[in-house]
């Protein structure tokens, strides 16, 4: 997927403005400062929506790729902005 | 002294996982340690209220789970002596309490990378080489000399 996509995503306690433009985007920082964070509430909507609290505004979908049949659900995903946190057995 | 591995596994009883590994294995304990107390406030900020609770400026009231992944190594490598743990789980706000916890023992990490151990001289080995270093420059040079990184697959 090509082209330049912003990511707004936030609850009652958290705001986070990004912009991706690249195939990959790596997220780095000091311990702290919101990286996991982020993933948690990208996934929590991903698996509950607007009831999980969390707003996420972005033009194509935001998912959370796990530890699960990565290389499977990689291969089916399509369209959409993947995050990968630095655990996941994929990196 | 600080001892790191660099490279993909250390040995036996290596934890890759830190922030899965605590959430599973940490004591009420190891929160409230004094140490801890004072990791957990200068690198996310928190302050401990008890071994279940701790109160952050940012997400409100929490429990030990929900601590940054970096101060989770950072106690499980002040609590934890029979596992090796995945220093590159910290990111560079965690350095100098690294060489503090190593200051009066020997600990033994991972790293994937070159971690920031800042300007002050240090004493950290090599264990890939043996070779003790004391600055930044030294690292560096002992690491890309000897491509203690370079994926030899």
């Amino acid at each position: 997927m090509i082209g330049r996509y912003e990511v707004e995503v936030y609850n009652k306690r958290v705001h986070y403005q990004l912009v991706v433009k690249r195939n990959i985007t790596v997220i780095q920082g000091d311990s702290a400062t919101g990286k996991t964070e982020l993933i948690r509430m990208i996934s929590d909507y991903e698996n509950n929506g607007s009831s999980s609290g969390v707003t996420e505004i972005c033009e194509k979908p935001c998912v959370v790729l796990g530890n699960t049949f990565w290389r499977e659900r990689l291969n089916a995903l399509s369209q959409c902005i993947i995050f990968v946190d630095e655990g996941a057995a994929s990196i | 002294m600080l001892k790191i591995f660099f490279g993909d596994n250390p040995g036996n009883g290596y934890i890759f996982n830190t922030d899965v590994f605590f959430n599973n294995s940490y004591e009420d304990e190891w929160i409230t340690a004094d140490i801890s107390r004072q990791m957990i406030k200068d690198v996310d900020g928190s302050e401990v209220k008890g071994g279940n609770l701790i109160e952050s400026p940012y997400l409100g009231p929490i429990p030990p789970e929900r601590l940054s992944g970096g101060v989770k190594t950072l106690i499980l490598i002040a609590h934890d002596r029979k596992h090796i743990f995945n220093g590159s789980a910290c990111g560079d706000n965690c350095a100098r309490w690294m060489l503090r916890l190593a200051e009066n023992q020997d600990i033994l990490i991972r790293l994937g990378h070159i971690m920031n151990f800042g300007c002050d001289p240090f004493n950290i080995e090599v264990v890939n080489t043996g070779q003790v270093v004391h600055t930044m420059q030294e690292l560096d040079e002992e690491v890309i000399k000897n491509r203690l990184l370079r994926d030899e697959k």
